[in-house]
């Protein structure tokens, strides 16, 4: 078939059923990205004799003979394309080609309804909205470099994992369960075998006896080894059960099918109830242990278990709270492929921590570190799903037992039935108020779903209570939880790692003590928020040293109120059935606590003049690689564009623990700092440096190298105000506006930190109202499609008001702190209390759903 | 996405009933589908023909459901609903440009929108059956049976759509409830008047009903009421008693914005 792509003129073979992307893209076309393979995410967006269409949707047989353009095109010379780059309208950029593309073929005028087929995960589609108004973000911040990948992103010439897989590599599919708990009793892989281009087929029997988790973090003893590479025993309905590798996608696909498995099914565990009751044990568990209890919080302090007097026992007020899962819903699939190589494997991956995956893969193929490479393209997005290793295991031990690269795919379904979850939650408030009716003990009790595997829940479990209840600062407090194992898809990180369950549930409850105090939520909280000197408690136990920024909540406080009283800004819709009301949250996150976090960095003085940054520090998409190149201009005088990044190669860069718990820019970015601060004093007598003398011949001195590792950990918060109008008749609920004010330290790149705030309170938001990774009373998951699990789009943005209370921290680089996360955690509250606000009604369980509202609003009347 | 197991796709075929139509859409390559191993090619074989002999009009199955609104212009209230539908379908523009009108009667979709369109019209579904056979017509009301059945064979094809005048004079309204902007309705509640009968209203309820389903009658009350005993879905847009529960309410809203229209 003769395709002409991009003006050129491009041969090759389909077959029936092929869609144009995928032929596009094994023709080296890799501007348009596969996002869901259903036309849901607009990420595929091509050009078909000028009408904009999914390729994923598009017959390829039907572009034979026929125009098409790709980004790579229609970036020449693009005044979209300038207008993206000024406003910065991309993160990960996984989407940037498909709304580019869109809009080239959208006339004025139309674009709401030309966007309603493209998703963006990262941006909350604010910067977007501000590239295709004209409004230029880097005009507003001249200082404010713009992040280093866009020119390659604009150009549709980025490189993700799956666009630069070998063109000899093999393809794997995996065969998975389609019961939420069963025995394999035999595997017939005969007639597969036979198929065309099966090279081999492995089945439990093939792969390691060793036991492990998929989740990554630098305190691996916290996750339980439950987990084995293919496993006869069944424990939810998505798990792997026999994996092919064959020449082609499409043929390994076929073989699937061909596989004659045999299961005993076992008896299901999908619900926490069920699974408390621990009839069905999950995993074998100690003699002493609680069934299917995989993780297990119980701390108070000594004022909550000083004794009660006797006349006056504390009247204790309890609230419950349900809260549900989510998929992180990245837009670029997980993806890996690795090539052998003199005994060990290069591996390429789209992963947030290439070095922890390196140590699993060392630890799991019993091979010494050094023989194996782990390294990161540009990765499109992750949020916590990609802090797992739930592809790289398989793909490299594939390539060492054949002997020839491989690669491995996930599909959109794949996603959604077999990575990882949010914990669905069911939360417990506890209060009680001292005989003159003051609020003075504050407890938290969690209990978390943690699905089929144990991957992050102990941490989870950890973070919602600590999250919960460290913001309070409460002689009296306690907090109790556990984790259980249900057969379902497994629960995982993701982004807020707890924080939200537990904000949810305390911030919605402390709301309500507002109102029944008749103070202003805002000023009620100020009195019981912690202080500067305070610890950070959860019971008997209080948080690593920290440190709180004099006056900056304070500041936080007062923006938000300020924002609530200045009146409406946003009109609601029209008619007395619309009530309107506004809702508050606080949130806090820690950053870097060690010895979670460890990073070191490297300096190079070329002797070209430029100097060379390796940082371990795996950039998602947020703009870190950025980032630490402007620490670096910043303490050693050079212009960013003199400063080479390298980052995320196990093979060439120093060690980082990877991108997650919103610890990049402290850790990695103090690890930068330290490195050209020893540069400069290695390099130069006196400062401040003249870079125009410094030596350039090649000396042992021109590298410079620092590792950090906090013993320390610094405390962001958020103060976040949200204004709703809600439909009496039928529990519709409209976010007019919302108002956050950030304690994150010294902001180093405003443009990149606003986006990370705009993005997570739409992801949060989404959550909050109507996404909701349903699971069916068989266990499976029930909606595994972006066409039955919405996320947020075009149509859903909101105003966002987003104030940066800067504070230099005296810990992080620069005064920075953590950013990442810290939005996400109190959406879910604020809304509901805004809906309380309006209404009158409290909301215990998540999503906000109307049907959820309207049921509240019909049993009230 | 990419279909396994397919052997050919032609276009010089006849339906047949071992064969899938293609259309524009395309809905096969994103939700799995019944395996036939052969897909035929609906594309270029001038099926998007449109036939206006200043009364009836009579619309090609292929033609794309975003031009829908022009070929309805001369009946300004009729093409301005018509807009108004594919601004509520979950689908993207891209998809609305690709996807046919005979694609969309016969997927149907529990949210789908010509069906209760076609219904509210009173439209008259003129079938393709095997080669050599005559068409067969039958009533829009009559075409979709439930959640994605039809009252079609499987060697039967939707044609043509067949409006007349009497039916497409007047005016109507739609509410919708979402989820969040680009979902599918959780309810959708459809009325038209015709100048020709305007003391009843024509009402259909789609989106939380396996098919459309429809009444006359003089007011929002007289609808509810007639409207009691039907079927609603329970699904990830919502359990059927919240669909019940607010019908009423969309019904009222309909029936205002209607008045408000007339006015």
């Amino acid at each position: 078939m003769k395709v002409e792509v991009d003006g050129q003129s491009c041969l090759g073979k389909t077959f029936p059923g092929q869609s144009l992307l995928t032929w596009l893209r094994a023709a080296g076309r890799t501007a348009p990205k596969l996002g869901c393979g259903t036309g849901d995410c607009g990420a595929c967006t091509v050009l078909l004799e000028g009408a904009a269409v999914h390729a994923c949707l598009t017959p390829a047989q039907r572009a034979a003979d026929r125009p098409v353009q790709t980004l790579a095109q229609l970036a020449e010379g693009s005044a979209g394309v300038e207008r993206w780059h000024a406003a910065q309208a991309f993160q990960c950029g996984y989407c940037t080609a498909g709304f580019l593309t869109t809009l080239a073929a959208t006339p004025p005028g139309q674009v709401d309804n030309a966007l309603k087929g493209n998703l963006c995960r990262c941006t909350g589609y604010a910067a977007i909205a501000d590239a295709i108004e004209g409004h230029s973000r880097l005009a507003d911040h001249p200082d404010c470099p713009p992040d280093r990948h866009g020119p390659a992103l604009l150009a549709g010439r980025s490189s993700y994992t799956a666009d630069i897989i070998p063109a000899e590599a093999l393809h794997l599919a995996v065969w998975r369960a389609p019961w939420a708990h069963a025995r394999i009793n035999s595997i017939d892989t005969s007639r597969a075998e036979a198929m065309p281009g099966v090279v081999a087929i492995f089945t439990p029997a093939d792969t390691p006896d060793v036991r492990y988790s998929s989740g990554c973090h630098a305190l691996p003893e916290r996750d339980p080894p439950d987990l084995r590479m293919l496993d006869g025993e069944i424990r939810f309905t998505g798990q792997r059960v026999a994996a092919v590798v064959a020449e082609t996608p499409a043929q390994a696909r076929a073989a699937l099918t061909a596989l004659l498995i045999d299961a005993t099914p076992q008896p299901a565990v999908t619900t926490l109830a069920e699974a408390k009751r621990g009839e069905v044990p999950v995993h074998p568990t100690a003699p002493d242990a609680a069934p299917n209890v995989i993780a297990s919080v119980n701390t108070a302090s000594a004022a909550w278990d000083a004794p009660a007097d006797a006349h006056s026992p504390p009247v204790i007020e309890t609230r419950h709270f349900r809260t549900h899962r989510a998929q992180h819903v990245h837009l670029e699939p997980h993806v890996t492929w690795a090539v052998p190589r003199d005994g060990g494997l290069d591996l390429t991956s789209s992963t947030q921590v290439p070095f922890l995956v390196q140590a699993k893969l060392a630890a799991l193929l019993q091979l010494p570190m050094e023989k194996i490479r782990v390294r990161k393209p540009r990765v499109g997005g992750g949020f916590g799903n990609k802090q797992e290793m739930l592809t790289e295991d398989l793909v490299a031990w594939a390539a060492l037992r054949l002997q020839r690269p491989v690669v491995w795919e996930f599909t959109r379904e794949e996603e959604f039935i077999a990575t990882t979850t949010r914990h669905p939650m069911e939360l417990t408030t506890q209060v009680s108020f001292d005989e003159y009716g003051k609020w003075n003990r504050l407890g938290l009790t969690a209990e978390a779903d943690t699905g089929a595997y144990g991957n992050h829940a102990s941490g989870v479990l950890h973070c919602a209570l600590f999250e919960g209840l460290a913001p309070y600062r409460f002689a009296a407090k306690k907090a109790v939880g556990q984790a259980y194992y249900t057969l379902t898809v497994p629960a995982g990180a993701y982004r807020g790692y707890g924080g939200a369950q537990g904000v949810f549930a305390v911030a919605s409850t402390v709301e309500a003590l507002a109102h029944a105090a008749g103070e202003h939520p805002l000023d009620f909280r100020k009195t019981h928020l912690v202080r500067p000197g305070d610890p950070l408690t959860i019971g008997a136990e209080s948080a690593a040293q920290h440190e709180l920024s004099p006056n900056a909540l304070e500041m936080c406080l007062a923006r938000v109120k300020a924002w609530s009283e200045g009146g409406d800004r946003v009109e609601p819709p029209s008619g007395p059935e619309w009530k309107t009301g506004t809702g508050f949250a606080v949130g806090l996150i820690t950053a870097g606590p060690g010895p979670m976090h460890r990073s070191s960095a490297t300096v190079t003085w070329e002797e070209s003049g430029r100097l060379t940054l390796r940082s371990g520090a795996a950039d998602v998409g947020t703009g870190t690689d950025t980032l630490l190149a402007t620490i670096a201009a910043e303490v050693t005088g050079l212009p960013a564009e003199r400063i080479d990044v390298i980052t995320a190669d196990t093979g060439d860069t120093p060690y980082d623990a990877g991108s997650f718990a919103s610890a990049t820019a402290s850790v990695a970015g103090e690890a930068v700092r330290r490195a050209c601060r020893s540069l400069i004093e290695t390099l130069f007598a006196s400062t401040p440096p003249n870079w125009d003398d410094a030596p350039r011949h090649p000396t042992e001195r021109r590298t410079a190298r620092a590792t950090f590792a906090p013993d320390r950990t610094s405390v962001s918060f958020a103060v976040q105000g949200m204004r709703v109008a809600v439909d009496t008749e039928t529990g519709q609920i409209r976010v007019l506006e919302s108002m956050t004010a950030l304690d994150a330290g010294r902001v180093l790149h405003p443009v990149a930190a606003r986006g990370q705030v705009e993005g997570a309170i739409m992801m949060a938001l989404g959550w909050t109202l109507w996404e909701d990774l349903q699971i069916a009373p068989d266990g499976s998951v029930a909606n595994p499609t972006l066409r039955r699990y919405r996320i947020p789009g075009w149509g859903d943005r909101i105003p966002m008001h987003i104030e940066f209370c800067e504070r230099p921290d005296p810990l992080g680089p620069l005064g920075a702190k953590a950013i990442g996360e810290l939005a996400s955690n109190g959406v879910a509250p604020a809304v509901a209390n805004a809906v309380r606000a309006a209404i009158g009604i409290t909301a215990r369980e998540l999503p906000l759903t109307p049907w959820r509202v309207w049921e509240e609003l019909t049993a009230s009347a | 996405m990419d279909v396994a197991g397919l052997a050919q796709i032609k276009s010089d075929s006849p339906p047949h009933a071992t064969a899938q139509a293609l259309a524009g859409g395309t809905w096969l390559m994103s939700e799995p589908t019944a395996a036939k191993p052969t897909w035929i090619d609906l594309a270029g074989r001038g099926w998007d023909d449109v036939t206006d002999d200043g009364k009836h009009l009579a619309l090609g199955a292929m033609i794309s459901l975003s031009a829908l609104p022009d070929h309805l212009a001369r009946w300004p209230e009729a093409s301005r609903l018509a807009r108004a539908a594919l601004a509520a379908t979950a689908a993207s523009s891209k998809v609305l440009c690709q996807a046919t009108l005979g694609g969309n009667l016969g997927l149907a979709l529990p949210f789908g929108v010509m069906n209760p369109l076609m219904t509210l019209w009173e439209a008259r579904i003129e079938v393709q059956r095997g080669t050599g056979i005559s068409p067969r017509h039958l009533a829009a009301t009559a075409l979709q049976t439930g959640d994605q059945t039809t009252a079609l064979a499987a060697d039967e094809l939707v044609r043509r759509v067949h409006l007349a005048p009497d039916s497409m004079r007047g005016r109507g309204a739609v509410q919708h409830l979402r989820l969040n902007a680009a979902s599918p309705p959780t309810l959708s509640v459809w009325v038209w008047q015709t100048d020709a009968a305007p003391e009843r209203v024509r009402v259909v309820v789609s989106a939380g009903t396996p098919s459309p389903q429809t009444v006359l009658a003089r007011s929002a009350d007289e609808a509810a009421a007639g409207l009691s005993g039907i079927p609603f879905l329970t699904d990830n847009l919502g359990p059927a008693e919240y669909r019940r529960g607010i019908l009423p309410v969309l019904l009222r809203r309909a029936w205002a914005q209607l008045e408000s229209a007339r006015t």
